[in-house]
């Protein structure tokens, strides 16, 4: 039953994450709306292998599919520069590298984790310190004071917006969806419609491996285990915090450092959701609000799992993804695009309902302004910064 | 898209767009709900609930308590509670006196459940 679950896991996984921008924790919320919990209750291995699934495979329409070219998402995930040079593939093959060490060495990494967690978790101004530090890096690391104000307004306005919405929240339904997709994946989508040039013929070819693969999913992990034990940070944030101490990674480099802490935070949010009941992601949450996680996290039986499911996941794209690069290759990008932001837009909207169109409205308003600055968009996570920052002081 | 029409239009539109959104929160009328009627019509809003405390505890930093009218109570929690909002509930409950408490009405763990944001005493 074990193996059923696993490869219909994987299999689901897969599937989801080939839609560009549906995000792990909508597939959540559409598995609870449906009543998927409910048919395939006790199946936690069935949704920690259609979560691990997902993740792998979602970095495939991010690297395929036409986001803007020179915008600074890239300045978060580099892999567009290799979607420019037609070298998605190289890219899509490190983020392979990346999750499969990544994956290892978190399982490896989890008893430290354990230790960590329960000397950190009380400590409340602790967390509210590492959230201020990093909102004032954002601020402090641009050179200019113009920059500066730039980066204060953008974390004003969006962390403004996180606490009306997630702290106290008079008005809308399901606020987290509609803001993060218009934030982040709205202003994207409707820049590719305007960007004539985002069309590049895909190498089948792979090439640029960093010497140290080994070493920067080490790394990646590393500081997966210690951003999770704040709330509200992302991978992102921990890929930009790591980027400054390393100096200057490289495209290659960088793309396994954040494919490791983003399954590495995968990972250690499900064995902080078992062991403390503190899931820090939302698809997470949803499976413990659920009852679907099991009571206690057992170290080489789960661990397992995670590492075979990595595997079989890697494999699974290794096999298909020839295929699908000739698919991109022989589509009309734009019509693509087009599609994907009317199903983002059902999305969201089946979920929140028409009430929400302002909201949306407003949340793109501010996902632009990092773009039209010219401003890194992981900024835009005061949005969830602000209020957790609210929770613990 | 760096047009400086585009850019000006975002600008207006996030700041116009989130002063709206506090105005309308600060100026929200909530409904008070009477415990002991069907209130799943108020599901997902913001409401305030009048009553006495009861069962009050105290889990890392968050407090849980009852909030009853009469023998009908609805279970309410207060996230990140500060000193003072304790030392006020506390003395409230030992008191036994009186309260409103303005929150989100929500299902938790298919019960109902008040998300408390802020309360005074009546």
């Amino acid at each position: 039953m074990i193996f059923v679950d696993i490869i219909l896991g994987i299999a689901i996984g897969f599937i989801f994450g080939l839609i560009p921008n549906l995000h792990v924790n909508v597939l959540g919320y559409v598995f609870l709306l449906t009543s998927f919990f409910t048919v395939f209750h006790d199946h936690f291995v069935l949704f920690l292998c259609i979560g691990l699934s997902h993740l792998i495979t979602s970095y495939i329409p991010t690297a395929l599919f036409g986001i803007p070219t020179e915008s600074t998402i890239m300045h978060i995930f580099p892999l567009l520069k290799f979607f420019q040079k037609g070298e998605s593939k190289t890219g899509i093959f490190l983020c392979l590298v990346g999750s499969f060490f990544g994956a290892i060495f978190s399982v490896v990494f989890l008893p430290f984790l354990f230790l960590l967690f329960s000397f950190f978790f009380q400590i409340y101004w602790f967390i509210a310190l590492a959230i201020l530090i990093v909102l004032l890096l954002f601020i402090f690391q641009e050179k200019t004071l113009r920059s500066r104000a730039i980066m204060f307004f953008i974390i004003c306005v969006s962390g403004t917006l996180g606490i009306f919405t997630l702290k106290y929240n008079f008005f809308f339904k399901d606020p987290l969806i509609v803001c993060v997709s218009g934030l982040f994946a709205f202003p994207i989508l409707i820049m590719s419609l305007f960007n004539k040039e985002s069309f590049v013929k895909q190498s089948k070819s792979v090439r640029s491996f960093p010497k140290r693969s080994l070493f920067y999913s080490f790394v990646g992990s590393l500081s997966a285990l210690f951003i999770i034990l704040i709330p509200s940070f992302s991978s992102s944030q921990a890929g930009t915090i790591v980027n400054k101490f390393l100096k200057k990674l490289k495209n290659n480099e960088y793309i396994v450092l954040y494919s490791s802490i983003s399954i590495s935070a995968f990972i250690f949010s499900i064995y902080l959701a078992i062991n403390f009941f503190k899931p820090r992601l939302g698809y997470i949450a949803i499976l413990q609000n659920s009852n679907l996680l099991p009571s206690a996290y057992n170290f080489f039986y789960d661990s397992l799992i995670i590492v075979v499911c990595v595997c079989l996941v890697v494999l699974l794209i290794y096999l298909f993804i020839d295929k699908i690069i000739d698919f991109v290759n022989s589509s009309n990008l734009f019509i693509l695009n087009i599609i994907i932001l009317i199903v983002s837009l059902a999305i969201v909207l089946g979920f929140a309902g028409l009430k929400s169109v302002p909201l949306l409205l407003l949340s793109i308003s501010i996902g632009f302004l990092p773009i039209v600055f010219n401003k890194p968009k992981v900024v835009l996570m005061a949005y969830i910064m602000f209020p957790t920052l609210l929770f613990y002081i | 898209m760096n047009s400086l029409f585009f850019k000006r239009l975002v600008i207006f539109v996030s700041i116009i767009g989130i002063l709206l959104l506090i105005l309308f929160s600060k100026t929200y009328v909530s409904k008070t709900l009477d415990l002991t009627k069907d209130n799943s019509e108020s599901l997902e809003k913001v409401v305030i609930v009048c009553g006495n405390l009861k069962q009050l505890e105290l889990k890392n930093n968050n407090l849980f308590f009852k909030i009853c009218d009469r023998s009908v109570c609805l279970d309410a929690v207060i996230f990140s509670i500060s000193k003072k909002e304790y030392t006020t509930l506390n003395s409230n409950y030992l008191n036994y006196e009186k309260i409103c408490l303005k929150g989100k009405y929500t299902i938790y763990n298919s019960e109902p459940e008040l998300i408390v944001y802020n309360f005074e005493k009546t």
